[in-house]
């Protein structure tokens, strides 16, 4: 935690409102960014963000010690998020379901807005987030959720363990069965930073994880849409 | 077998730097003579190297983070 925390949070508690803007603007960014990977979503996001800091006001207003402010933050953030995410799946809301080649409904992924025509580098670089968030939002929400803070905030597991109120041994077997499933997943993509094909660099990891991965990828004449289908086998 | 079955789940703290100094160096003494832990340990590091690609999605626009206060300003200090 920041040293100069504690001293807002004393100011905050007798209702200072420039003490608790303080601890927005420091932190704001920090809760947006952890809502926002898990649920993909601004409007989301922002509605967490808010009711974060309303939560974290209601607490100080009751005189309630927050050892870790950091810890706090990104606990609620978390649980609002996740109570978000549930939400979202009971109302079904409408997202773009990608088709598999094979003609079997694959899962939803939402895209992120694009208001201009990327350039090739960008449209790349998208189309590169697009598989690796498909990938994530694959994930069973606990090992989704232990991932981003982990390989995205870059919490350690001990951090992790303490945030969602868990033993360490459930962070690290869970981050353990959620990178085995990403390396399926993405294994061309890792491969491509290297400059290699994957069944020819490594044929025994290919074998090792039983999968075919073979994302084609595919741009109109004009370059304003970009197609992507993904054929899975496991 | 066994012994890389231990070592594999240790992989992450290794990587992240936290594993106290005697099972660090049981991890590297491993490491050093075992090509397949070697091999899990680089895709550990490859898949977050590509996981870490979602950073650069881009984030709200500059104006959203002076709102935020004004909003919650209104909330929590307007009577």
């Amino acid at each position: 935690m920041d040293p100069d925390d504690k001293p807002l949070l004393n100011l905050a508690r007798t209702g200072d409102e420039g003490a608790f803007e303080m601890l927005v603007t420091r932190y704001q960014r920090t809760v947006y960014f952890a809502a926002y990977r898990l649920i993909h979503n601004h409007a989301n996001a922002d509605d967490v963000l808010q009711e974060t800091f309303i939560r974290l006001f209601t607490t100080l207003q009751k005189g309630t010690e927050i050892e870790n402010l950091v810890a706090w933050l990104y606990r609620t953030a978390v649980n609002l998020s996740i109570d978000k995410l549930r939400q979202t799946i009971r109302r079904k809301t409408t997202s773009l379901e990608l088709t598999s080649a094979d003609g079997e409904k694959s899962v939803h992924l939402e895209l992120p807005d694009e208001k201009t025509v990327a350039p090739d580098e960008e449209a790349i670089a998208l189309e590169r987030r697009t598989i690796i968030r498909k990938a994530i939002d694959a994930l069973p929400l606990q090992e989704k959720t232990i991932t981003i803070l982990h390989d995205l905030e870059g919490l350690k597991v001990k951090e992790i363990a303490s945030i969602l109120d868990c033993a360490e041994g459930t962070v690290k077997s869970t981050l353990y069965h959620a990178h085995r499933r990403l390396r399926q997943k993405l294994l061309p993509l890792m491969l491509e930073l290297r400059g290699e094909s994957a069944a020819k660099v490594y044929p025994n990891e290919l074998e090792r994880n039983r999968v075919e991965v073979e994302p084609k990828l595919r741009y109109t004449s004009d370059k304003k849409q970009t197609e992507i289908h993904t054929k899975l086998k496991y | 077998m066994f012994r890389c079955y231990f070592i594999r789940r240790k992989l992450t703290e290794y990587d992240e730097g936290t594993l106290p100094l005697k099972a660090k160096q049981k991890v590297d003494r491993h490491l050093s003579r075992c090509a397949d832990c070697m091999g899990t340990l680089y895709t550990l590091r490859k898949t977050q190297q590509v996981v870490v690609e979602l950073k650069n999605e881009p984030g709200p626009r500059e104006d959203y983070w002076h709102q935020v206060w004004l909003k919650l300003r209104t909330r929590l200090f307007s009577h």
